[in-house]
This record gives C-alpha cells, sequence and structure tokens, in this order.
C-alpha cells in the first residue's frame, strides 16, 4: 500500500494501490481516482531563517541569534483518472476549489500517513493551485488520464490529531517546595522538536477559597528553592542573609535566569522596596541587579525580580556551578519598614510568561487555558503553533470561552527535560502559599516531515 | 533563546480626557503580535521612551479600525515579561493599495487662546477657547496664536475658527492617483513616549521664589495631571538635584520647556542630568552615566554582533537603554582621559534606537553630538 495523503477530509491525492480508479470516489484511499506521478514528492522541511551575528573580519564563523521557519511551498505531480476526459476535468475542479477552502472558510488540512507508518501528520495548507501538463491539449488530449502539478503553500510543521497528556489534572501547590510544589516534570515528549521548544496547552482550573489574579508560567530546567525566613526592618536599607543556591552542572544555552522571593508580615508596605543581587560566588562580581521593586500586599507577597543572561555561569567547573542571591530592603523615604523574606526560587527557564487571568471563585464553573496550540476546531487536523499564542476563561460546563487575557512574555514550551513552573497571586496581591490549582498540560508535538510510531 | 522574538504590545483603550485604560485589550494586542512585520523603538537619555513604530499587514478592514485608534497607549513586552517601552498612539498611516489614509494628533489642538496687540500696540489675551468633546477623548492640548494689530473680537474670532479647524485628529497623507501597480495594504503605527506629551499644555508662573529644580519639576507634572492624568506622581525615582531655581514661567510655556530649563542646569555636584519618563509613566532623574566614565555598563567585542553588559550577559537589542557608558572591548584604550565620557574605545550613549525586521535585529547606540538626521531631529523637537 502507497502513502496517504488526504487534503481537507475530502479528496485522496494518492491511490494507496498504486493505481487511480477511473471516475473513482475521491473520499476513498483505494477508491480515489488520483495518484502522485512515481517518485516525484515527499514533504519538504521547512527553510530554517536564522539570524547570525557576529563574523568576518573579526571572527571565524558567526553566532546563531534567533531562528524562525518559513511556510513550505511544494509543488505535486500528480495524476488523475476520470471515467472521461469531462469526468477527469471535473475532479481537477473539485481539486482546485478545495485548494482555496482555507481563506474560505475553515483551515485546510493535509494529513500524510507514509506507508508502513503509524501516525499521521497534519499540515495546514494556506493556499493552493492545480495546473495541468501542457500534455493535455498535445499529445494526450484525448486521454481520460491527465497529468497535472498541485502548487501549495502550507504550515512549517506537521501536528498531531490529539494532543499528548503529560500533565494530567495533577494538583500544583503555590509554594516553590513541599509535596505537589509549584514545579512539575512535563515528563518525556515526543515530536522533532524537542530541543527547539514545541508548544503546550495548559488548562488551570482553580483555587478553591482564593483567586489567581496573575499567574506566573514558566517552562524551566532548574528550580532552585532557598528558604530563608528572616525578618528585617530598617528605615535606610539592609541585606537578608545571602543565599547561595546551586544552578547545576552545566547551564543549557537556550536557559535565561529569574529570581522570585516571597516576602512577608510587612509593616508600612507602600514605603518597602526591594532589590535582588545575583553575585559571583565569590561575593565580588554583581551579574544582575534588579530594579527597586515594590510588593502588593502587606500579608504576603510574591516579587518577580525579572530575568539575567547565563553566560557568566556557562563554564567548566569540576562541580556544580552556585551563585550568590542577595535580597536588600530599603525604605523609600526613612519611615521604618519591615518584611521577612520566606523563601528565594531561583529559575533557570526556557520561556517565562504573566498572564493577568481575573480567575476568581467558585473554581467549579470555569478555568483559566492557555493556548499554545490550536486545531481550529477542525477535526481530524492537526495541532499547530497557535500565532499568537492566546489566554482566556472557559466553562467547565461546555467549553464555551470568554474573557480573553493579555499574555506577557513567552508562553511556556515544552522542552526536553523541563518541568513547568506556575505561580499565583490573588487580586489583593496575596502570594498564598497554601492554595492549589488542578493542573494538564498538553503537548502538541511537532515534526519537520514525515511521523513514525510516535 | 532560539525562537520567535514574542514582542508583545499591550494596547489600552484610553479613558475619559485620554488617560491610559487599565485593562489590556488582548484581542487587539494578539493581532499585533500576528501581524508585526516592522519595530523600531527609541529611547534617550532626555526623553525616556521616546518614539515607536510598528509597520503591520492588515486586511482592509484591519487598517480602517487602525485610523480610529488613536491615543491608545501601548506596553510592550519583551520575550521575558519584560516592559521595553511604553507610550501613546498619536499618528496611523494605512495604505489601501496607492490610496494612504492617516490621522495624526500632532496638529490638533481643542484649547485655544490668541494673543493679539491693538493698531496702538496694546497686548492682550483672550478666553480659552474649548472643544470639550475633543478634550474627552483625547485630554487636552493646547496652542496659543498671535495676531498683531487687530482687536480682542477678531482675536476671538480667528481662536474660535481655529479650534473648529484643528479640534479634531488631522489627516497629514496626500492622496495620490497614478498609474501602474496599487500595491499592498498597510499600516504603520506611530506611537510617542508619555514624555513627549508634555508639550501639549501651557503653563505661567508669576511666582520668583526659588525651589530645588527637582520639586519643580515634581510640581509641574503633578499640576499637569490635574489637566491631563498622564503620568505617576511616584518620584520615587528622582534623585534630587540639589540645585534650586527661581519658579517663574513665562505665559504660554509649554510644560515640557520649564522641565527642560530646569533639569539641564545639572546637579550640586556640576554634572549633567539624564530624565526621562518610564515604565509606569514615572519620572527618573539621576546624574548621568558620564559622570563615572569609567565605569562601564555595556560592552562589545568587535568579533560578536552582541552587547553584553558589565559581568559579561548578553543583553537583548530591545532592553539596551540609554544614559549608558559603552565600551568596545578590543580596543586598548591606554591613554583614555579618565573624566572623558567619549574617548577612542568608549562613549555615553545618548540614543538608543533598537529596529527589528524580517531577517534583522539591531539597536544603535548614538553619542551626544550625533550628527544622524534623526538623532538630530530628535534633539530639536
Amino acid at each position: 500500500m502507497g502513502t496517504t495523503i488526504l487534503l481537507g477530509n475530502t479528496i485522496h491525492l494518492n491511490n494507496t494501490t498504486g493505481t487511480p480508479v477511473a471516475g473513482g470516489a475521491a473520499s476513498g484511499a483505494t477508491t480515489t481516482p488520483f495518484v502522485l506521478q512515481s517518485d516525484t514528492w515527499s514533504p519538504r522541511a521547512a527553510t530554517r531563517r536564522p539570524i547570525w551575528a557576529g563574523g568576518a573580519p573579526f571572527r571565524d564563523g558567526a553566532d546563531l541569534l534567533l531562528e524562525t521557519f518559513d511556510n513550505v511551498a511544494e509543488t505535486v505531480p500528480i495524476v488523475v483518472q476520470g471515467s472521461s476526459r469531462d469526468d477527469a476535468v471535473a475532479q481537477l475542479q473539485t481539486l482546485k476549489e478545495l485548494l482555496q477552502q482555507g481563506g474560505y472558510s475553515y483551515p485546510l488540512s493535509l494529513a500524510i500517513l507514509p506507508h508502513s507508518t503509524t501516525n499521521t501528520g497534519y499540515a495546514e495548507i494556506y493556499t493552493g493551485d492545480v495546473e495541468e501538463d501542457p500534455r493535455v491539449l498535445g499529445s494526450e488530449r484525448t486521454s481520460s488520464l491527465i497529468r497535472a502539478t498541485i502548487t501549495w503553500i502550507r504550515s512549517p510543521f506537521f501536528g498531531v490529531s490529539s494532543l499528548t497528556t503529560l500533565i494530567n489534572a495533577a494538583t500544583f501547590t503555590n509554594n516553590g517546595t513541599g509535596a505537589n510544589k509549584d514545579t512539575q516534570s512535563l515528563g518525556a515528549l515526543t515530536g522533532d522538536l524537542i530541543y527547539t521548544g514545541m508548544p503546550l496547552n495548559i488548562k488551570v482550573l482553580g483555587v478553591v477559597g482564593s483567586t489567581i489574579s496573575t499567574l506566573y508560567a514558566a517552562s524551566v530546567d532548574t528550580q532552585v528553592y532557598a528558604s530563608v525566613n528572616q525578618a528585617k526592618t530598617t528605615t535606610t536599607s539592609t541585606t537578608y542573609t545571602t543565599q547561595t543556591v546551586t544552578l547545576g552542572s552545566a547551564v543549557k544555552r537556550g536557559l535565561r535566569g529569574r529570581v522570585l522571593g516571597r516576602l512577608t508580615t510587612f509593616t508600612n508596605l507602600s514605603k518597602a522596596q526591594f532589590k535582588v543581587d545575583v553575585i559571583d560566588i565569590n561575593g565580588s562580581t554583581s551579574i544582575y541587579t534588579s530594579a527597586w521593586l515594590a510588593a502588593a500586599n502587606a500579608t504576603a507577597s510574591l516579587i518577580d525580580f525579572g530575568d539575567f543572561d547565563l553566560s557568566f555561569f556557562r563554564r567548566p567547573l569540576p562541580t556544580s556551578i552556585q551563585a550568590q542571591i542577595v535580597i536588600t530592603i530599603r525604605s523609600s523615604d526613612g519611615t521604618s519598614v519591615t518584611a521577612t523574606l520566606d523563601y528565594v526560587e531561583v529559575l533557570l527557564y526556557y520561556d517565562f510568561c504573566v498572564v493577568n487571568s481575573g480567575f476568581d471563585v467558585p473554581s467549579t464553573i470555569k478555568y483559566l487555558y492557555l493556548e499554545g496550540a490550536t486545531n481550529n476546531g477542525v477535526s481530524p487536523s492537526g495541532w499547530l503553533p497557535s500565532s499568537p499564542p492566546v489566554a482566556y476563561m472557559a466553562r467547565t460546563s461546555d467549553n464555551q470561552t470568554f474573557d480573553p487575557r493579555l499574555i506577557r512574555g513567552r508562553l511556556p514550551r515544552a522542552f526536553s527535560g523541563a518541568s513547568l513552573y506556575l505561580a499565583w497571586i490573588d487580586q489583593s496581591g496575596l502570594h498564598d502559599k497554601t492554595t492549589t490549582a488542578t493542573i494538564t498540560a498538553q503537548l502538541a508535538p511537532l515534526y519537520r516531515t514525515l511521523r513514525g510510531s510516535t | 533563546m532560539l525562537a520567535p522574538l514574542g514582542i508583545t504590545p499591550a494596547l489600552f483603550a484610553p479613558g475619559t480626557g485620554g488617560v491610559p485604560g487599565t485593562t489590556a485589550d488582548p484581542l487587539l494586542g494578539g493581532r499585533v503580535r500576528n501581524r508585526i512585520v516592522r519595530y523600531e523603538q527609541a529611547i534617550a537619555a532626555t526623553k525616556g521612551f521616546e518614539s515607536m513604530v510598528m509597520g503591520l499587514s492588515a486586511t482592509e478592514g484591519e487598517a480602517k479600525d487602525w485610523l480610529d485608534c488613536l491615543m491608545y497607549s501601548t506596553v510592550v513586552y519583551g520575550p521575558d515579561a519584560e516592559t521595553i517601552w511604553e507610550g501613546a498612539l498619536i499618528r496611523v498611516d494605512a495604505t489601501f493599495g496607492q490610496e494612504p489614509q492617516s490621522k495624526a494628533l500632532d496638529p490638533m489642538a481643542n484649547r485655544v487662546r490668541c494673543r493679539y496687540t491693538t493698531r496702538l500696540g496694546t497686548p492682550g489675551t483672550t478666553a480659552l477657547v474649548n472643544d470639550t468633546a475633543s478634550q474627552a477623548i483625547y485630554g487636552v492640548k493646547d496652542t496659543v496664536l498671535s495676531l498683531p494689530g487687530s482687536t480682542a473680537t477678531a482675536a476671538l474670532n480667528h481662536a474660535t475658527a481655529e479650534l473648529a479647524r484643528r479640534k479634531n485628529p488631522m489627516a497629514p497623507s496626500t492622496s495620490e492617483v497614478r498609474t501602474g501597480d496599487l500595491g499592498d495594504i498597510t499600516v504603520t503605527l506611530y506611537f510617542v513616549g508619555w514624555y513627549d506629551l508634555l508639550r501639549w499644555l501651557l503653563t505661567s508662573n508669576t511666582s520668583t521664589s526659588s525651589t530645588a529644580t527637582t520639586t519643580q519639576v515634581q510640581n509641574l507634572i503633578t499640576s499637569y495631571n490635574s489637566t491631563n492624568n498622564f503620568f505617576s506622581t511616584d518620584f520615587s525615582n528622582v534623585t534630587a538635584s540639589g540645585i534650586s531655581d527661581v519658579e517663574t514661567i513665562a505665559p504660554d510655556t509649554p510644560v515640557l520647556s520649564k522641565i527642560e530649563a530646569l533639569l539641564k542646569q545639572g546637579n550640586s555636584g556640576g554634572q549633567r542630568l539624564a530624565w526621562g519618563i518610564y515604565e509606569g509613566r514615572k519620572l527618573t532623574v539621576k546624574p548621568w552615566a558620564g559622570a563615572t566614565p569609567t565605569t562601564t555598563t555595556y560592552q562589545r567585542y568587535l568579533r560578536e554582533g552582541v552587547i553584553r553588559d558589565a559581568a559579561g550577559g548578553v543583553v537583548s537589542p530591545w532592553r539596551i537603554r540609554p544614559d549608558a557608558m559603552y565600551q568596545i572591548v578590543d580596543l586598548l584604550d591606554v591613554a583614555a582621559v579618565s573624566t572623558a565620557a567619549d574617548e577612542s574605545a568608549r562613549k555615553y550613549v545618548e540614543r538608543v534606537v533598537c529596529s527589528i525586521s524580517s531577517g534583522s535585529v539591531g539597536v544603535s547606540l548614538e553619542p551626544q553630538a550625533s550628527d544622524a538626521l534623526d538623532a538630530r531631529l530628535a534633539r530639536l523637537r
């Protein structure tokens, strides 16, 4: 049997018996009048579009800064065997009409199942056309077999028809440590882009007794938790005890660093400001200093101190790489301020975003959905990257969506070995580390060309 | 990170009086992110967020919608959720094939007065003529007219007529009809930083009291907010200058002009100041980085196409800020003058322009005396 190539769930472009059926039904893999011309086509890999930095005459080579993938333009030679010449032309007309559908009604899917493989890959065709071979008016002018060439432009990747569940209704606690903490592994991934990043759809089923007003979400390689539990009072500025954190044996190139701190039990909240210094292990050089930041809630606040480059830490060391984290509290006007630094988290992350969700109780009737992939509601078709990723609320009863939300930053994608980090604060800015949320994270594996057994 | 850039412009509809909204429109933001083909932002050491231009592809309907979005505010977030730029939409250019359509706030004025002199040379001023409908949408934008050798009535007529002409946004683009390719549908959005809007209001002050310059600046912004509530009154990022000046302001002086007149006097240490409106529409005033020119903010190796911070960390082009010392590491500056901001291998960064387009991400770091045309124009504004 040959490769199954199904366009728009309507037309099989390649009769899997290898022989087109004259005047046959195009909707059947073995009855279709279409067949690929022999050995003329297989899916092309999307062209990479890199952005390089540096180069001659100052150095050898150049550094890869960014890379994206172009849409794929392909030419597919086919044959259609009509029951008559009119029938062959009519079959091609149907194909021509279908190829225009993507911009008219709903996305046009291209499903490919290679011979002797298990799984179908789905791309999306944005535009396409069909042109008959010149022989149709020449040497084959009497034949009911017409050769033609399809040209289409499709999505860079192939997706799958069903998302892969990586985290299934797991409990996440709004706490950097303990059981069901805020960082949990995504597990093993499938797809061709496990080192480039593949989209995740994350469903957050709410928090009983609290709200999620702002959600922090990240795909992380390493989460470091440091318990401090130290109170400081000052009218000027003072630092909490320096935390030495271990960043791992090697810091991957795709990662950035980020520091978040949980502060509690404030006096004169509005006058208190905080900053972080990420310092080398010798305590001599600051690698990163944040701006002075305010806290939002006098009971407990989570402060995102921002992100920093990790180049300095990418060194071939015989032992694990360490850094020092120093958090400073100051008074903005000389008023005495107090706050307890509960804990510090350092994230080495791939993607990080902030979503202002406005999500509220009762959690049983709505959830927050972070959507990195979509199939545009067409089935069967591929789950492909949603551009741009979206966040919205949905009713648990019927999945009706409402209340779209802004995503600041980059929605977490799945990377090999990565974990999902989630933390949240409520509408008063309270970071309640006892609250939990039920999380489901699903992967949309992406393939560059053919898909095999996974 | 090897991935699409993920620049996210959050867009906020203006509230009454042009006050920036607080709830971002996620659908509009998503549309921008999906359509953006060109992005350029400028930040200056004596303005803060200066200007930003976004080029978008669009359908006919979307392009038309954008023409009604003047005074929308934006906060642009980088891929790590960091704020990289803030400002307000003051001009929209849309091209529908050959046909350009545009709307701009620059020529608009919705509060007008006319200064005149009589035939005998006696000066006078009309009352303010207002268009409250326009003010409710965009905020108050002043202009003052001049009419020599006339009368109070004529001056008032002049102010009234000019208000009628300029009370709404105006179209600066010229239509042309010609043969040949009609072209595409495109949209270009022009934003200015909030600092630029300080020129919208005119002010005066007869006080001859001497007050600290930075205190006067804070007072001017607080006063500005009582008419156009555009700015944060959190002045925690203002470093006191330690010097004073008289409060006197000549009639019909833009608020911006007085602020610049005060801040360019520097500080009690005899150093120049850097200032601007940055994140959260907050004023920042501080001694310029050129006061300590050997303290490197950014460094660059000639062999690289990236900028690094003092610790060697790579800084994304959209995160580079002005008022910084920039050092070329490879050039050994053996005889550098320790107090010179600009030396053979280093310079003071006065203005930063980050440009992103298909196939290119770059940043230009302009010195104090940049001869680039847009830098010179920016200095004139």
